[in-house]
């Protein structure tokens, strides 16, 4: 089926036909009532508008060379408007202190230019955020042309800067004067005034692409979800307290991963207790050979155990990895040592995923 | 059998209906439209809601609480006295005393509501609102969100057709919608916001700045004191416009220390604000891939945007002037009212049909190519048409896997630690190699903003439900049960003579912010008053009632309280 017949109507260009039509069949499948339908009726009006705005024009030249006279007549329109507003005493008003508004802007625009080159050249303050703060209390951060201005000022900075420490920095050498780059809170700060994800395309326009994602997939990264915390301040009255929270979230997925780890420490323990259990037996066994034998081998067994306690405690992963050789040995070699080791080679399989967990 | 439509705002809310072809709007029994949103509890362990327990907040800030809504969707508890309650309960209070305003306007019981949210509210949030109506103890039949109620409201009014950028600010929360309004189809083309900004945070900033500026901490004052100071920065926002510089005296540490407020202070200090509103603008022309041009009108909607700063910041933006045409506070809870009456299927509103979208991106979590975890795989995109119901299929990753888990969430970021978890689900799957058998993960978002996510394992046909029920403040049933006959059992504050108990509470307040003859005053005009309250003479009283209440305005006003 296609659009036209979804909309019953015959194809055409014309967006206000389109738009008729889609209304109409809407009545018919609402869509609290008939979602199904209503996806596809939109779909296909959607489609249909995208059609007909894109859609090549059989006569496009004529097309241009109307809408160039179009502009032309606005324009001259526009001059006739000015010119019979200009005889008026009050127009003449307006525009001297639209003008005076202006060009106090320009000089305003001026200072700020001096004041971001000042803390840019400051190495001391450029990281500091107060220094940055007369810019997100400034009348012209809410011009949207200054706004913009400032921000490719800015932005141009910040790349010169962390270019050159980079540079600097892969020669081997420290920033001279002991300076840094300008970092990443000072550069979130900075795009809380000028939003600079929205001007990616100007950005792109103006510097080179590689630098510019750099800083645009910073700014993404840390970016911070505002969240409940910040609502306890706003409420009035009487006293919030947060009751332990069910839902899961970064906090809840690390108490997961410590009791893998709880579980895994019993298991760690439990297999210990079956080594000395067998290890009895075997020593008694190195016993009947010689005691020399039996010392020897339990020496070797108690450096073993404390090298796992050890491990587990502090959860050092590499630790508890030299384990790893240990296990093989016991499969190979000892005969009677195989069921521990093999037991030792699945926990230490457990253990690794355990910390392929936790890095996250 | 009525279904009535629901404004629950941060700082105030209300209520209309539909009824014979036409819009009601309720008063409450102070005869006024807004009702603020504050709960407290009184002596006698009563339930009181509303402007006299605004007046409380100052005289009974323990046991009276405001700005709830933003705690929402949070695990948040506010103790009340000796009992706490969450944020879904305290709105549950609010929306109760406004069922009883619509039921004895309309003389019938209420079953049925449509509830305002936030566009920009998430799955958490809403659903804590829905949890709100039915411990209310009625059914919430959808929700709308507050751009589109305050777009009906509108459209419906003027008959304009049009595209429209609808700029709603409120007390705790910002919304930014583009609708289109054409032979009665409102549709929705795209909705961004904020939810953390909003009238509340103008005055929190200047609370901030004064304390600093006198070098005092918010825990050195008292609950009182920093009440005081809120009331005088609320009242000083609203008439920050007219004046150039005003001392304002302020209560601290029972000291009074002069403060210099200029205009010019006023400006500097919310323009860090100002500047967060163009980014949801900017993201809602681009989701709606328009031009700051195509708009034909924008239009300004909730109690913020009467600033005029906002509204010059907003000129300044889109090159023109917005227009406020509708009382900016009532406007959303009259097309919550037209919601009502469209579900109710009105006649006159047989010919209306409203198209929304979601406002966040919602998906899943998956492994990228070099099978790191923690990526996220968007289902529905943001500002999709709703209800829509989309499916993606998500392999096992190793052999023999015998798990897998699902989780939810909700939000723009390519990483899922940087979204918001709605929830997970836990299926198990057959045994096979990596990657062979599917799951099927559909993700079902209706009219209200909620979603259900369904899945199906292909190999076994077996099938897994889920509306998101592991979401912070989610109850199940029988929770459910215990809080309503909680609620149930909670008294309210007796309906009758609620004129006469909110000019003595205001009395009350008035009191306490004032010292020396002025007091005096207030405390013999008390007096004089609950004496002819006690003679139980209608005529007296309501000539007392205007004397009193215009010798408490004429104080007000005086103090800037």
């Amino acid at each position: 089926m296609s659009v036209w017949d979804i909309l019953k109507i015959q194809e055409t260009k014309d967006v206000k036909a389109i738009k008729a039509a889609y209304a109409n069949q809407l009545k018919v499948s609402r869509p609290d009532a008939h979602p199904e339908a209503f996806q596809t009726l939109h779909s296909a009006y959607k489609s249909a508008l995208n059609w007909a705005k894109t859609a090549p024009e059989a006569s496009s030249g004529v097309n241009i060379s109307i809408e160039t006279s179009s502009i032309e007549d606005i324009s001259s329109e526009q001059d006739v408007v000015v010119e019979a507003a200009k005889d008026s005493d009050t127009f003449d008003e307006m525009e001297h202190e639209r003008q005076a508004e202006l060009d106090e802007m320009q000089v305003e625009y001026q200072h700020h230019i001096e004041e971001i080159t000042k803390v840019f050249d400051d190495k001391a303050a450029r990281n500091n955020i107060s220094a940055w703060q007369f810019l997100q209390h400034s009348q012209l951060a809410l011009e949207p042309h200054y706004n913009t201005q400032l921000g490719m000022f800015v932005f141009e900075n910040i790349l010169q800067i962390n270019q050159k420490f980079e540079q600097l920095r892969q020669e081997g050498k420290r920033y001279s004067g002991g300076g840094e780059n300008i970092s990443n809170e000072t550069i979130l700060y900075l795009d809380s005034v000028f939003n600079w994800r929205s001007q990616a395309h100007s950005l792109y326009y103006f510097f080179a692409e590689q630098e510019v994602l750099k800083i645009l997939n910073l700014i993404e990264a840390h970016e911070h979800i505002t969240d409940a915390s910040y609502a306890i301040n706003s409420v009035q009255g009487a006293k919030v307290t947060e009751k332990k929270s069910q839902s899961i979230n970064q906090a809840d997925e690390y108490m997961i991963a410590v009791e893998v780890m709880a579980r895994l420490k019993t298991l760690t323990y439990r297999s210990f207790c079956a080594c000395l259990l067998i290890s009895g037996i075997l020593i008694t066994e190195f016993l009947n050979q010689g005691i020399e034998g039996g010392v020897q081998f339990l020496r070797v067994f108690l450096v073993v155990l404390l090298i796992q306690v050890i491990g587990v405690s502090i959860r050092n992963k590499y630790i508890i990895y030299s384990m790893w050789p240990v296990s093989i040995l016991f499969i190979l070699c000892f005969p009677i040592m195989t069921p521990i080791g093999i037991t030792m080679f699945l926990y230490l399989k457990k253990v690794r995923v355990y910390f392929k967990y936790e890095q996250r | 059998m009525a279904i009535i439509g629901i404004d629950l705002g941060t700082t105030n809310s209300a209520c209309c209906v539909w009824q014979d072809d036409e819009l009601i709007k309720v008063p409450n029994a102070l005869d006024s439209y807004l009702t603020p949103s504050v709960v407290g509890i009184d002596e006698d362990q009563n339930v009181i809601v509303g402007q006299i327990a605004k007046e409380r907040l100052l005289t009974h800030s323990e046991k009276t609480v405001a700005v709830f809504k933003r705690l929402m969707g949070s695990e948040h508890v506010v103790k009340l006295g000796s009992k706490s309650f969450s944020a879904p309960e305290l709105s549950a209070l609010v929306i109760k005393s406004l069922i009883k305003d619509a039921e004895t306007l309309l003389e019938e019981t209420v079953t049925e509501a449509v509830i305002s949210v936030p566009a920009y509210f998430n799955e958490n949030q809403r659903a804590a609102t829905k949890l709100a109506g039915e411990l209310a103890g009625i059914k919430v039949r959808r929700l709308i969100n507050e751009p589109t109620a305050a777009a009906m409201a509108y459209g419906l009014n003027k008959r304009d057709e049009g595209t429209f950028l609808i700029l709603d600010m409120g007390g705790g929360t910002f919304d930014v919608s583009i609708l289109e309004y054409f032979s009665g189809v409102m549709e929705v083309h795209a909705c961004s916001g904020d939810n953390f900004l909003g009238g509340e945070d103008f005055v929190q900033v200047m609370i901030d700045d004064v304390l600093n500026q006198l070098n005092v901490t918010k825990s050195e004052l008292t609950k009182q004191e920093h009440h005081l100071i809120y009331l005088q920065m609320e009242s000083l926002k609203k008439r920050i416009d007219q004046i150039e510089e005003e001392t304002l005296q302020l209560q601290i540490n029972n000291k009074y220390v002069d403060f210099k407020a200029s205009n010019q202070w006023f400006m500097s200090l919310i323009n860090p604000l100002l500047l967060r509103v163009k980014k949801p603008i900017q993201s809602a022309l681009q989701d709606a891939d328009m031009s700051p041009s195509e708009i034909d009108e924008v239009i300004l909607v909730g109690g913020a945007t009467r600033l005029r700063q906002f509204r010059v910041a907003i000129a300044k933006l889109f090159g023109r002037l917005p227009s406020c045409d509708l009382d900016p506070d009532t406007v959303v809870g009259i097309g919550a009212g037209i919601q009502a009456g469209l579900l109710a299927e009105n006649q006159a509103l047989q010919d209306v049909v409203l198209t929304d979208v979601c406002p966040y991106t919602l998906g899943t979590e998956v492994l990228d190519q070099n099978y790191n975890p923690g990526v996220f795989l968007p289902v529905i995109e943001r500002n999709t048409v709703v209800p829509v119901s989309i499916e993606k299929k998500v392999y096992t990753v190793n052999d023999n896997q015998k798990q897998i888990l699902v989780k939810i969430f909700q939000g723009e970021n390519r990483l899922v630690e940087k979204n918001v978890c709605l929830g997970f689900l836990n299926v198990p799957v057959p045994k096979a190699k990596a990657g062979e058998h599917p799951i099927t993960v559909r993700y079902s978002y209706d009219m209200s903003g909620l979603l259900v996510v369904d899945i199906t394992i292909e190999a076994t046909g077996a099938k897994f439900n889920k509306i998101i029920e592991n979401a912070p403040g989610a109850l199940s049933e029988k929770e459910k049960q215990k809080v309503l006959s909680k609620l149930d059992k909670i008294k309210f504050h007796p309906r009758d003579n609620q004129k006469n108990k909110q000019l003595i509470a205001k009395a009350d307040r008035l009191y306490e912010s004032y010292l020396g003859e002025a007091r005096e005053l207030i405390a013999i005009s008390v007096t004089n008053f609950e004496r002819v309250l006690e003679e139980q003479n209608e005529i007296a009283i309501k000539k007392a009632q205007v004397k009193f209440s215009n010798f408490l305005e004429a104080l007000e006003i005086e103090g800037r309280f």
